[in-house]
């Protein structure tokens, strides 16, 4: 889903995803510089790690082709909206400029496709099902309809953008590509739901959940994880 | 399986890197990228330019040519994604290229699109390997925190690099575990056991990071960025070298583009 340089060649549509991007995780980086404190620092750093590591499993799909976790929506799920948005805006960020992965003039679409999409799109509404029902279930259902929508939004972005490059002939390919990210975005809902399942059992605290069973909740760990 | 960045450390030899700043090849490379990546690729002369100012950089630089191979590798699945496009897309009635040897044709703008992509990319790569090789990790973020980055983002980078080999090996071992005791699931089965993997991982580094955290705050730490990478002053031979090279840029672009039109 990474977008390369020269793809979207339109000035007007990448300056304007730039502007867009550079706008969320500016207000993003401004709002939690000042609510860090300073132990959860290393958090920060070590979960852009963890959503780059957690990118190296790879699915096996079948015929050869495997799929791999985007992890915004859990990103958001565990961290809130706004740090999962400076998160992945970085790890989106070193994947096009250590790996090339994305070109440097797509990182604003990059960031909105993969990072918006899923911390602020795919959370309002994992946001909202978690407020509909209360506790595991709505932690569960929340993050596998959350992960659904960040990708099959992310991908319905990436064919605005290819139809507002004006050139002809792109309806095609931008519908066949939000066709081919329905199924797509039911692994990424299994694999966000497996991934939520595990913190509920080990660390429910992490997800502002009472904790059951041996591990105490931690003090401050209920609106550490909001 | 390729790890999230390979180690660098031993690709560069030191020599050229220490006559240069750090925060003049951070800003040098950056232009370097953002204004080859901006050309559009119907002024192909200005492309045959950059390669041969990303050639000289390489050379200057020392870097290792199996290296700077190995990194490009990286871009392979970005170009494969586009050569697909290419060969799976067929051909509208008036642009189509033909195969030399067969009786297929390709379709002419995907193909102009994929060397757009394999240049941009090729380019791209080198120039940012450049400064990888030649530094120490602390001395970009050095650089990066003079160049105001915001600080937040320097301090998530430092943590980044340090914690990526390590969750990444833990990730590696975590695959290695499942491919050779786990079951031959059907893909829902799988999908749910790479999810608890990642759970795993998830837990296993949010307790290392509230460990560190804590480790930190005990030593004195309170927010602030201390970097122990000392920088020289800014001279002026130093903007010198960024004023050098933007003129360089500048040229290529106007030059090419004229001789894109004739």
């Amino acid at each position: 889903m990474h977008i390369p340089d020269g793809l979207i060649n339109d000035p007007r549509v990448w300056l304007g995803a730039d502007v867009v991007a550079a706008a969320a995780v500016g207000y993003a980086v401004r709002r939690e510089s000042r609510r860090l404190r300073p132990e959860e620092a290393p958090l920060m750093g070590v979960m852009a790690a963890f959503v780059f590591a957690g990118q190296m499993f790879q699915v096996p799909v079948g015929a050869g082709v495997s799929g791999h976790l985007l992890g915004a929506l859990l990103a958001a799920a565990l961290l809130g909206p706004w740090r999962a948005t400076i998160v992945m805006a970085l790890v989106i960020g070193v994947q096009c400029l250590m790996h090339a992965d994305g070109g440097w003039t797509a990182l604003g679409l990059n960031i909105v496709n993969m990072g918006l999409a899923g911390t602020l799109g795919g959370f309002v509404v994992h946001g909202a099902l978690r407020a509909l029902l209360p506790g595991r279930p709505g932690v569960l259902v929340g993050g596998f309809v959350g992960a659904w929508v960040s990708v099959v939004l992310g991908a319905a972005l990436i064919g605005a953008e290819l139809l507002l490059t004006g050139q002809p002939d792109m309806a095609g390919p931008a519908r066949a590509l939000v066709v081919a990210h329905v199924p797509i975005g039911l692994l990424e809902g299994g694999i966000t739901v497996g991934a939520l399942g595990v913190v509920l059992k080990a660390r429910p605290d992490v997800l502002g959940l009472a904790a059951t069973a041996v591990r105490g909740p931690q003090p401050g760990a209920a609106e550490e994880a909001r | 399986m390729t790890p999230p960045c390979d180690r660098p450390e031993q690709a560069g030899r030191r020599e050229p890197a220490d006559r240069v700043d750090p925060r003049v090849a951070v800003v040098c490379v950056l232009t370097f990228v953002t204004v080859q990546a901006a050309t559009p690729i119907e002024e192909w002369p200005c492309f045959v330019a950059y390669g041969a100012l990303a050639m000289a950089a390489v050379v200057w630089s020392r870097v290792s040519p199996a290296w700077l191979l190995r990194r490009l590798g990286l871009a392979a699945p970005l170009v494969a994604g586009v050569a697909l496009s290419v060969v799976l897309v067929r051909p509208g009635p008036d642009d189509g290229v033909p195969v030399p040897g067969t009786a297929l044709s390709v379709s002419g703008p995907l193909l102009v699109l994929l060397g757009s992509v394999v240049a941009k990319a090729t380019l791209s790569i080198v120039a940012l390997s450049l400064p990888i090789a030649l530094w120490e990790f602390p001395l970009i973020l050095r650089s990066l925190q003079a160049l105001r980055l915001p600080r937040l983002f320097v301090m998530l980078i430092g943590f980044m690099w340090r914690y990526v080999y390590l969750l990444g090996d833990e990730a590696r071992r975590m695959t290695q575990a499942r491919d050779a005791r786990g079951p031959r699931a059907r893909l829902v089965r799988r999908a749910l056991t790479v999810g608890a993997m990642t759970g795993a991982l998830f837990i296993r580094g949010y307790e290392r990071a509230e460990r560190v955290g804590h480790a930190m705050v005990a030593r004195g730490y309170d927010g602030r960025l201390r970097l122990p990478a000392p920088l020289r002053p800014f001279g002026l031979h130093d903007a010198a070298v960024i004023v050098l090279v933007a003129a360089a840029l500048c040229a290529i672009r106007l030059f090419g583009a004229a001789a894109a039109i004739r």
